[in-house]
């Protein structure tokens, strides 16, 4: 495969670059050769005092914010990469199971109606390179398979890439669903491919460490095997760019929620009653709470989503800032991801914010986990090649140093046994391996995580294992000391200057999308002037563009909404039956007395795009699809003889009302098939009703039903 | 008698698959090149088939092509650039098996974006780049392999360097990594995918090529006649009757002798020979895109592993030379390690320059000492490296890198450069500059600059160490190894069936195998369509020709296919053909078969053509005509009739051109259903 720049330990490459974007910015320090009293200043010299000093103060600062911002720890990237991985493979399988629907020749927007009429200039995915379903199942497999590889750190740097290729790919090709979370996706995977996140806690720094560490003997194994690429810190730009954007993100969240509805704190209670986004959780406690609960609750987010800028930003007291960052964005965004269906967006927050982990976090978990944890001795049969493996491998895995390693006295009956040093305690079999992971980080879980894995056959396993440790050994072709050499080459000065010049092509791409991503924010959010708003060049636009790395931030804002709906189709089978072939049942019609549509995020965004005037041109595909709907169920008689698709829709139920109003059906979309007529004994098709805008919707026309707007002015004159 | 059976059938020497894998990707890169110039007419919404269009037409076909998802020409640049960038490394043999999918991928995408482009040169190409993917490719004429091969041994001296142990098949095939065998069915797919193209082929074929004017009607088709075949035609009928049964006899008898099971190294060079004849003849004289360069480097496939034998560690006596290069050098030792590594026939004995008393050279009782030549002094080897021959000659500077390089397989190709007069004095320029700076090169590749530790000469010759401990393959690999055997040769039998039945239902064959969906659309989907059938049943016996009858808005004619006045006679138009790609694209615009496709092709013609860029003012084009003519080609020694030229109009735009104007019929300037939509 692809071999990694990487796979060569800095240590060895005498100094890696650091930060050299920020360096080239500010020279070199000057040296300490001020002038001699005895030699007489020039008369430009004090000019040249005030340059050197204001270049000398630039230097600091640049320093100051190098050493605040620009530096990661190799954990912290390998913690972003597990969780993100994670979430990108369930992400991924997320659309997989729409493939059908949204991303096949067989659903709503064939590949090659998109690349006729796609929904944005730059718009480039793999994906339209896929027609039929089986094909986009292929695609789907590939990519699931590049996300996991990332997520588990197997030539990481090659898999973040291509899993960069994946999430913006799906992106566009259904531009129609995407939401602020789709953007998120892209900027946390596209950061990923700027960081070290292949460094700790992947299948690439095991085999790394593997190949250039042999230990040949149990004081080797004592002697814990620490290289510069897993532990030196990790200065770039990519690491302000990555907690900058964070904190962006909620900034804009907050600047732009200006409505009066979240200043009354009337948007929770909105929000929990839009049927095409809740969840089933949401529903009920909508049912439960109280209004007056909501109004704290709204208030509450917007408190919170402030409060984290300066958390996330905090140069100073990062042990508690950073911390509070974490959990504030946990609780935000779980509360956001459980009540309701918007995608991708809450959980690649809570992933985001691992970026956030700094040594001092690390610190506390590992003091926690050391006192949790207790100290073992392993005393391994010193006869055994098996057993010696697993020694290499515990040792790896002891970062907190934990493990002590003993070779037995002779031949050993066991594999391995553990003692405890305390108490002399001599643990052996599946004890021993409990007690073994309960000294490891995390081991403590991962142990039962194990025995569940191994259907609790896992004594067993270890048991078989000590029996026939020998054979086991020779069929590993295992030896003491391990075969082969330490793959330990230093870095010759020339790769290093190589190393060096892609450094700096790295950073200078970095400095390019960031003054590129400054200005979208700039350009995008409703909260800046449009006065100061830039005209962006076609190559900015283009650089965020084809991946869809926006910067406009701005969840239910200015205000929530208020109006619910949906679409739905009254369609006509041959045999004359109404159906919505969405659902495959009787059409609704009516959504004032829903409780949760049931619809997923792919889902609901469809419908409430695909009502947008903006969109009218992608529902030709759609008439498309239900034309040829009789093929997916694979019943003749479903073919479909008529539809109408409507937007459906309704008032959300004014504060301390839990009813919506003013249901209505706005056509869409209308078909009739040419020349037919209902055989005798059926009802004549109905009347095609006219195709309408719904854009917009006419709130004057009917007012809410009760909460008289003169209330409305009072809370609100209240609050200001 | 059962090994020699297995190597024959089951085998193909790594050595030939490295040449192959070098040429293959030399005539990809060819054909990437090729079609670089039509990246907009052919792979870009503004030319003659736009992505969505050629999805839409597909009408769920199985053809894919990674190309779909690129739609701009600038988008598709790009995508050549990668491909480009694919094939070289294939070509270099870097992480060869990786790029070697790669490439095959990339040449399944540029087929199936456009497959009224594609030919049986696809095909071809692509089932031989499938079927060599399962074998190792890469293990010789590699930078994988000098990699492996600098990194299983560190020779630090001259001894080192010139001991060459070669170790045993057994021995290599025991340490290759799982997959790696060059055993496999695979091998055998490629030998009878080899001759199941010429079998096919020459099954096909009667009429003219029975009577031996094949080559002669052939070479009078424009479409795909190159400029060396237009000259060919002019030569005598005779000779051109016994080149066709000489192709002819090609045909047959490739297959003939790959089946032979004995006298293999025969057989299989007559094969080599046959084929290369044949490919050359087609590759000379026509433009058939990939098939006939394909077909020259599957020749390289049938080259037997005696014929291997017999160059491998076989010097040539006037090629032998003794290179004299600096000892304390470390970057001059690393570029003698891998001059050693790339010298197949042991052409080099190296010699470091701390003694120059006498000079190394090899014989038939390997490595001795002779008196060193006059030219051979303490100082001359100071400044330079030093090349010594046979005759005593010795030569410095750029002249031995010369020297060097023309005594690698192939060096010849490149080592003329150094010696070209003039020029030979600017390298010689670049040799002192880089000479000079030897030592801190050395420092910086992290080579030792000076005081290499260096054994005594008398020492054993560092890395000469046999199989160690070490190099034992684990039971759990071999278990691996077998299991990844097992699926790779499922896969190429399941490929391999494929093939055979989709061969058997394209061409017009004896005999029809079952072909079960699945089975077709394992052969469907990378485009092994197996339509062999070039020239065949017979060359056309008329010569066909597209012509644009278009006007500009200044009222010129014009034919934006060659920027030149329209000329609706075939013979006038002789040598203007447009190339193997507009030619097969043209031709299908004729074909019924395709009449979807053209709409696309009027959209693009009404804007502008491979000669005619998208004009404007006066330039602009506002109307066309589309013809196919087609004129009988006379019986050889017979002159062409002007007056037996047809001319189909296939379709009209907007005014029509100016030749083909009916007074009845002038169609308004812009048709009113377009300027309504506007």
């Amino acid at each position: 495969m692809v071999s990694d720049p990487d796979d060569v330990a800095p240590g060895e490459r005498g100094s890696e670059p650091s930060a050299p974007a920020l360096e080239a910015a500010s020279p070199e320090a000057p040296s300490a050769d001020e002038p001699s009293p005895e030699v007489p200043l020039p008369a430009a010299a004090p000019a040249a005092a005030v340059k050197k000093k204001r270049s000398e103060r630039l230097r600091e600062t640049l320093l100051w914010i190098r050493d605040h911002y620009c530096v990661m720890e190799p954990r912290t990237a390998g913690i972003y990469r597990l969780v993100v991985g994670f979430l990108c493979v369930a992400d991924m399988l997320r659309h997989w199971s729409e493939a059908r629907w949204f991303y096949s020749n067989e659903g709503v927007l064939t590949n090659h109606y998109h690349l006729w009429r796609p929904s944005s200039g730059y718009n480039f995915s793999v994906f339209h390179a896929f027609s039929s379903l089986g094909e986009v199942h292929v695609i789907f497999a590939f990519f699931v398979l590049c996300h996991f590889f990332f997520m588990i750190g197997w030539h990481t740097k090659l898999f973040s890439i291509l899993s960069f290729v994946a999430v913006t790919s799906v992106d566009n090709r259904l531009v129609m669903v995407e939401n602020g979370g789709y953007v998120v996706v892209n900027l946390v995977v596209a950061y990923a491919m700027f960081l070290p996140t292949g460094k700790r806690f992947s299948v690439d720094a095991w085999l790394r460490s593997w190949r250039e560490r042999k230990e040949g003997n149990v004081a080797e194994l004592n002697d814990r095997y620490r290289p510069d690429w897993a532990y030196k810190p990790y200065t770039s730009l990519a690491v302000l760019l990555v907690v900058l954007n964070l904190a962006v993100v909620y900034f804009f969240n907050v600047v732009n929620k200006s409505g009066n509805l979240w200043r009354t704190g009337q948007t929770v209670h909105y929000v929990l009653h839009l049927n095409r986004m809740v969840t089933g959780l949401a529903v009920f406690l909508r049912d439960l709470l109280p209004y007056w609960t909501t109004r704290p609750m709204t208030w509450a987010v917007l408190c919170t989503e402030a409060l984290l800028v300066g958390w996330i930003l905090s140069p100073y007291a990062k042990r508690i800032t950073r911390a509070a960052a974490m959990i504030g964005i946990l609780l935000l965004h779980t509360s956001f991801g459980v009540m309701m269906r918007l995608g991708p967006f809450a959980w690649f927050m809570i992933g985001w914010s691992m970026c956030l982990i700094s040594p001092e976090q690390w610190q506390i978990a590992e003091s926690w986990y050391r006192r949790k944890a207790a100290p073992r001795v392993v005393v391994y049969d010193r006869t055994s090649p098996l057993a010696f493996a697993i020694c290499r491998a515990l040792s790896r895995l002891d970062c907190l140093e934990l493990l002590r390693f003993e070779e037995s006295e002779g031949d050993s009956p066991e594999l391995l046994t553990a003692r405890d040093e305390a108490s002399g305690t001599v643990f052996t079999g599946l004890a021993a391996f409990h007690e073994i992971c309960r000294a490891l980080p995390g081991g403590r879980w991962g142990y039962w995580i194990l025995r569940v894995l191994t259907l609790g056959l896992l004594g067993a396993l270890l048991s078989f294992a000590s029996r026939r440790r020998a054979a086991l050994a020779r069929f590993f072709g295992l030896a003491i000391p391990p075969r082969g050499r330490e793959a330990v080459s230093p870095w010759s000065p020339l790769r290093s200057k190589i190393w060096t010049g892609s450094v700096y092509l790295r950073e200078t791409l970095l400095v390019w999308v960031a003054i590129c991503s400054v200005l979208q924010a700039i350009a995008e959010n409703k909260a800046v002037p449009t006065r100061i708003k830039p005209k962006m060049p076609a190559v900015m636009t283009a650089t965020l563009t084809y991946p869809r790395m926006f910067q406009g931030w701005g969840m239910f804002a200015p205000n929530p909404i208020t109006d619910d709906g949906s679409v739905s189709i009254d369609a006509v089978t041959l045999e004359g039956r109404h159906v919505d072939p969405f659902t495959g049942q009787a059409p609704d019609l009516d959504i004032s007395d829903a409780r949760g549509l049931g619809l997923g995020q792919i889902r609901q965004d469809y419908f409430n795009r695909i009502r947008l005037d903006r969109n009218k041109v992608f529902r030709q595909p759609l008439q498309d699809y239900l034309r040829n709907w009789h093929k997916e169920t694979g019943r003749p008689e479903d073919e479909l003889v008529a539809f109408d698709v409507y937007w459906v829709r309704a008032m959300c139920p004014p504060p301390g009302q839990t009813h919506a109003y003013k249901n209505e059906k706005i056509a869409l979309l209308t078909y009739r098939k040419p020349g037919y007529r209902p055989p005798p004994g059926q009802p004549p098709l109905p009347p095609e009703p006219k195709v309408e805008s719904a854009d917009t919707i006419d709130n004057k026309a009917t007012p809410a039903p009760s909460m008289p707007l003169e209330a409305v002015q009072k809370v609100l004159n209240l609050l200001q | 008698m059962g090994k020699a059976l297995r190597d024959h059938y089951l085998r193909i020497d790594p050595r030939s698959l490295g040449l192959f894998r070098l040429g293959m990707g030399l005539v990809l890169i060819y054909d990437l090149l090729r079609r670089f110039r039509y990246i907009k007419e052919f792979y870009s919404n503004d030319g003659v088939l736009p992505n969505h269009n050629h999805l839409f037409n597909l009408h769920g076909a199985q053809v894919w092509s990674l190309l779909h998802a690129f739609s701009t020409e600038g988008e598709s640049t790009f995508a050549f650039l990668l491909i480009f960038v694919a094939y070289l490394l294939f070509a270099l043999g870097f992480q060869t098996r990786f790029f070697h999918a790669v490439s095959l991928v990339a040449l399944v995408s540029l087929t199936g974006r456009n497959i009224l482009l594609e030919n049986a040169g696809n095909y071809a190409a692509i089932a031989l780049l499938a079927f060599t993917f399962f074998l190792p490719c890469g293990s010789r004429f590699s930078l994988d392999a000098i990699r492996a091969a600098l990194a299983a041994r560190d020779e630090k001296t001259a001894a080192a360097l010139n001991d060459r142990p070669v170790s045993p098949d057994d021995e290599l095939d025991a340490q290759r990594l799982p997959g790696w065998t060059p055993t496999s069915l695979a091998a055998f797919a490629v030998l009878a995918q080899v001759a199941i193209i010429y079998l096919a082929t020459a099954a096909q074929q009667k009429g003219a090529w029975r009577d031996g004017t094949a080559l002669y009607y052939g070479l009078n088709v424009e479409r795909w006649v190159s400029r060396e075949g237009a000259f060919v035609r002019h030569l005598s009928p005779a000779i051109l009757a016994i080149w066709t049964r000489l192709l002819y006899l090609a045909e047959w008898g490739i297959p003939a002798l790959l089946v032979v099971p004995v006298g293999f190294r025969y057989t299989r060079t007559g094969a080599a020979i046959l084929s290369a004849f044949y490919a050359l003849t087609l590759g000379i004289l026509f433009s058939f895109g990939l098939y006939a360069w394909t077909l020259l480097v599957a020749s390289l496939l049938l080259l037997p592993k005696e014929m291997w034998a017999g160059l491998e560690g076989v010097p040539s006596a006037s090629r032998l030379r003794t290179v004299i290069y600096d000892a304390d050098c470390g970057v001059c030792l690393w570029l003698s390690r891998v001059a050693k590594h790339a010298d197949l026939r042991h052409h080099l004995t190296f010699q470091g320059n701390d003694d120059v008393s006498e000079l190394l050279v090899t014989g038939k009782q390997g490595v001795y000492r002779v008196p060193a030549p006059t030219g051979l002094t303490p100082t001359v080897v100071l400044d330079s490296v030093v090349v010594a021959d046979g005759e005593g000659h010795t030569f410095t500077k750029s002249r031995a890198v010369s020297e060097v390089i023309g005594a690698l397989p192939l060096g010849w190709a490149v080592a003329w450069i150094f010696r070209v007069p003039g020029l030979s004095s600017l390298w010689d320029v670049l040799y002192d500059a880089v000479a000079r700076r030897r030592q801190n090169i050395s420092v910086l590749m992290g080579k030792e600059a000076c005081g290499i530790t260096a054994p005594h000469e008398t020492d054993a010759p560092a890395g000469a160490q046999g199989p160690k401990a070490d190099d034992e393959v684990a039971p759990a690999i071999r278990t691996a190894r077998i299991g990844t055997a097992f699926v790779r040769e499922l896969a190429v039998g399941v490929v391999f069936a494929a093939m055979l039945a989709q061969t058997s239902v394209a061409n017009e064959l004896p005999y029809k195998l079952a072909q079960p969906k699945w089975l077709a659309s394992v052969a469907a989907w990378p485009r092994m369509m197996a339509k062999w059938d070039v020239l065949t049943p017979e060359p056309p016996k008329d010569d066909e020709l597209f012509v644009i009858d278009g006007q500009t808005k200044g009222g010129r004619s014009i034919d934006t296919l060659t920027g030149k006045d329209p000329v609706l006679d075939p013979g006038a138009m002789r040598g203007a053909g447009l190339g193997q790609l507009w030619g097969d694209y043209l031709t299908r615009m004729h074909e019924k078969e395709w009449v979807d496709f053209q709409r696309a092709f009027r959209d693009y013609l009404a804007k502008s053509g491979p000669a005619w860029d998208e004009k404007t003012g006066d330039d602009q084009i506002t109307g066309l005509d589309a013809y196919w003519l087609k004129q009988p080609i006379p019986a050889p020694g017979a002159e062409r009739d002007p007056a037996a030229v047809t001319k189909e109009k296939m379709f009209t735009h907007s005014r029509g051109g100016k030749s083909g104007v009916n007074a009845e019929k002038i169609m308004p300037l812009v048709r009113p259903d377009l300027n309504l939509k506007r």
